[in-house]
């Protein structure tokens, strides 16, 4: 790998292989031994002066952020929307997820990528020609599906491995609505999907646990189980404390290591009614011990960190962590290193 | 403008329950239909309505998709296939219970066993079935009287199933090497009858303390050999255990046993008509099983202990569980996934029907294994087998979780079209399904918190108690 050898306006994708290389516009790429850096994709924009690496070969968790444009405002964001045009980068993309290594799960966020579904449908329908290996996990609202989307979801579902990854709040629509900052969000979300299921897609629930729906949890699971069972997957998700998360923590996070019952409910529920069901972002021991094995080590590499207390914890190769923001001074109250055996110390 | 799906109620206590067509459910004040009509709910009753997919406001019109859904994912992908066989390789039985004088034949007669040419009958029958997988429950008669048939049976059956499991309900008078052979299989468990203690068997089935004595050391040896899933036990409630469920209850659970199915005697006959009150009114067998009940209730208080047919009912209002208990559901399907093939080769819809054709009451046999099933006489039955069209069912709060059954309306009534309400069946029913609801209107957490054992199948469940309310009635306690 070298320079460029022709003038670039707007961007260029890039596979690396070997270290220290230069870029015609001088932007060094450095790499640790920690931080390998060969077999990644970057994407360089040089009016910019910058290079954003899309996809590390090291990381098992790669996503494209395909837009911040969002048609909610969820209060607990962790990234919260921003009108930029990014569709320029959308031709980018696809390059880049051609260069990508095989068997690549791809995580495709925002934003609402769905805001642009016919671009996001088209590069998948093409690449699943070309790169039939890679799978996707899509972030969206699923408030953009209409009708006359089945055909080409059929398509997709079909060629493609898909996870559509959707969150669901409440099994009450004020509720939900609430939440996500959006006035009938809610029968939008549940009409889409059905839609969605209609096309064979894999769905994974998501409800992000604070302190307005937490006593929602074990109705929602027997709502899911009732309404929604084709769903592959209900994630409980602990807060990611940056963006609104963080501005609006005092109100919205809940310590369930001192109040675990709510969140324990909705797992005994979803296992009653055959629901999957996994906390993601919940450190094993703010549950009590039955319920660990449930726990999903689920925060990405680059933004994980264990705390000093986590030393000596029997089950910290297990263990989502924490994320690189988290402040152990406004959360969790019973963060403590586990024994062998299963017991807090 | 609103749309409206059919809903169902029925006081209960001082309450008014809801159902509506899949068997979600809130309790409401008892006035709520009349201002559900004239359209003067309160706020909170109108959301309970649209919660429970009632009221379907526009806009919200997932409900209706998610309520079809349910309804579908309810009457299909079930019954669809032969995978549940009743065989009576022999009619003949060496004991002569109180409640069975027709479904047996004298020990030493002739022409009530199945031949080599009824083998081979069943050979071909079961290579008509299209399932991978089949069970087969040995009924009598004593099966156990002719284990070499017992053996040829579940060898055609090795042969033309992919996987298969045998149940030979036996009365355990005897232990023989043969017989042992054929328990000693892994896919064979065993079924019997125990009605209490040996004074109880003895007066209801074997006439004498010492055979008495030797079905309970069978089964506590078979126990001992093989473990506790080997074998499970059958009470049948006769009149003299009606009057003292506790000794029945506590002897069960002297044997070990976590489950104990109350199921009351259905006298056919003669003996039906010496217990006519019996047959035709349950007041009395409800009074038993209340009473039954609250000893099991006490017994779980530090142990696990159910009753199997309340703990089914309670799994399916509440966990969602669908059970496939043959004569508690609807539409009945008869023929449609299980039947019972007679000593002679005739086919029946169930072991009762059996009975009736044997009392000569009705023939109700269905075809034979030579030429299959009568489509016409089965059509005939399962027209008249579906609670959801019922007219008597249609408005019944506990339609969504109950059942039919037909042949249980002919044995007692020799009619299928009396009405549902005067009915052993019905009667019975409802007077389970009041009690579970009463417990749930009133929060009674005694008997809750046994539900919820019963739910999770274990002693020491998690506290959700949440599945009992509704969740609006949850919120407002919050």
């Amino acid at each position: 790998m070298g320079h460029w050898r022709y003038p670039v306006l707007r961007g260029q994708v890039y596979t690396i292989a070997g270290r220290g290389k230069e870029i015609s516009y001088s932007t060094p790429l450095h790499s640790t031994p920690g931080d390998p850096i060969d077999g990644d994709v970057l994407l360089c924009i040089p009016d910019r002066g910058a290079t954003q690496r899309l996809f590390r070969r090291a990381s098992s968790s790669n996503t494209l952020l395909l837009t911040e444009r969002c048609d909610q405002l969820c209060v607990m964001c962790s990234q919260p929307p921003k009108n930029t045009d990014d569709t320029w980068r959308f031709p980018l993309y696809e390059q880049a997820l051609m260069l990508t290594d095989p068997n690549t799960v791809v995580g495709v966020s925002g934003g609402e990528p769905t805001l642009y579904k016919d671009a996001l449908f088209g590069m998948i329908h093409r690449l699943s020609a070309y790169r039939p290996d890679l799978s996707y996990h899509i972030l969206t609202n699923g408030q953009h599906f209409v009708v006359g989307d089945c055909p080409i979801l059929n398509r997709l579902h079909s060629c493609t491995s898909i996870v559509w990854g959707i969150p669901l709040y409440s099994h009450q629509e004020e509720t939900h609505d609430e939440i996500v900052g959006k006035k009938g969000a809610f029968r939008h979300l549940l009409d889409n999907l059905f839609l969605l299921a209609s096309t064979n897609a894999r769905i994974e629930i998501r409800t992000v646990i604070t302190a307005l729906n937490l006593f929602d949890l074990p109705s929602l699971a027997s709502f899911i189980a009732k309404n929604i069972p084709f769903i592959a997957d209900w994630a409980l998700m602990g807060m990611e404390p940056v963006g609104y998360a963080r501005a609006n923590w005092k109100r919205l996070f809940f310590d369930h290591s001192v109040f675990p019952r709510p969140l324990i409910n909705a797992l005994e529920i979803s296992a009653l009614r055959d629901l999957p069901c996994h906390p993601y972002n919940v450190p094993r021991c703010t549950v009590p011990e039955g319920y660990r094995g449930y726990c999903v080590d689920s925060i990405s590499d680059w933004k994980k960190k264990y705390l000093p207390v986590c030393d000596g914890c029997s089950e910290q190769a297990l263990c989502c962590g924490f994320f690189e923001w988290y402040n152990a001074a406004t959360a969790w109250s019973q963060i403590k290193p586990i024994k062998k055996g299963g017991r807090n110390q | 403008m609103e749309a409206t799906t059919p809903f169902r109620f029925r006081p209960v206590l001082d309450r008014l329950l809801l159902t509506n067509e899949v068997g979600d459910y809130a309790f409401f004040a008892p006035d709520v239909v009349e201002r559900f009509f004239t359209e003067s709910l309160s706020n909170e009753e109108h959301r309970k309505f649209r919660d429970l997919s009632v009221l379907i406001e526009k806009g919200d019109e997932w409900r209706l998709t998610s309520l079809m859904r349910r309804i579908r994912s309810t009457h299909t992908g079930r019954h669809s296939r032969l995978s549940y066989l009743i065989v009576i390789p022999t009619l003949r039985c060496d004991l002569s219970c109180s409640y069975c004088q027709v479904s047996r034949a004298p020990l030493n007669a002739d022409g009530y066993d199945w031949t080599d040419e009824r083998l081979a009958q069943f050979e071909r029958f079961v290579s008509t079935i299209h399932s991978d997988h089949l069970k087969l429950e040995f009924q009598g008669g004593e099966p156990t009287l002719r284990p070499d048939l017992l053996n040829d049976i579940v060898k055609i059956c090795d042969q033309r199933f992919e996987t298969a499991e045998f149940v030979v309900c036996t009365n355990l008078t005897r232990l023989t090497p043969e017989i042992e052979n054929v328990f000693a299989r892994d896919d064979v468990t065993i079924s019997t009858s125990i009605d209490g203690p040996p004074s109880t068997m003895t007066a209801n089935r074997t006439g004498s303390d010492e055979l008495s004595e030797a079905v309970l050391r069978n089964f506590e040896y078979i126990i001992d050999k093989y473990g506790p899933k080997k074998v499970s036990a059958l009470p049948t409630v006769t009149d003299n255990i009606l009057a003292d469920p506790n000794e029945l209850i506590d002897f069960y659970v002297s044997l070990g046993f976590q489950s104990i199915f109350l199921r009351p005697v259905n006298y056919m006959g003669f003996a039906r008509k010496a217990h006519k009150d019996l047959s035709r009114d349950a007041t009395v067998w409800n009074q038993f099983y209340r009473l039954a009940l609250e000893h099991i209730v006490d017994i779980n208080d530090g142990s696990y202990f159910e009753e199997f047919y309340l703990a089914l009912l309670i799994r399916s209002i509440f966990g969602g569980k669908r059970h496939d208990f043959v004569d508690l559901r609807s539409p009945s399907r008869f023929a449609s996934d299980y039947c019972v093939i007679d000593f002679d080769g005739a086919l029946y819809p169930s072991d009762e029907a059996r009975m009736l054709s044997r009392t000569r009451t009705v023939d109700l046999s269905i075809g034979t294994m030579m030429e299959g099933f009568d489509a016409k006489k089965v059509a005939q039955l399962n027209l008249h087998a579906v609670n959801q069209v019922h007219p008597d069912c249609i408005h019944c709060a506990y339609m969504p979780y109950c059942g039919i059954d037909i042949i249980d309306d002919i044995s007692r009534y020799g009619r299928t079209d009396i009405p549902k309400h005067e009915t052993w069946f019905c009667q019975r029913h409802i007077s389970l399904f009041d009690l579970v609801f009463e417990k749930v209107a009133s929060q009674d957490r005694r008997y809750l918190a046994v539900f919820l054992k019963w739910l999770y199948r274990r002693a020491d469940p998690p506290p959700t108690f949440e599945l009992f309310y509704d969740p609006a009635t949850f919120q407002s306690r919050l």
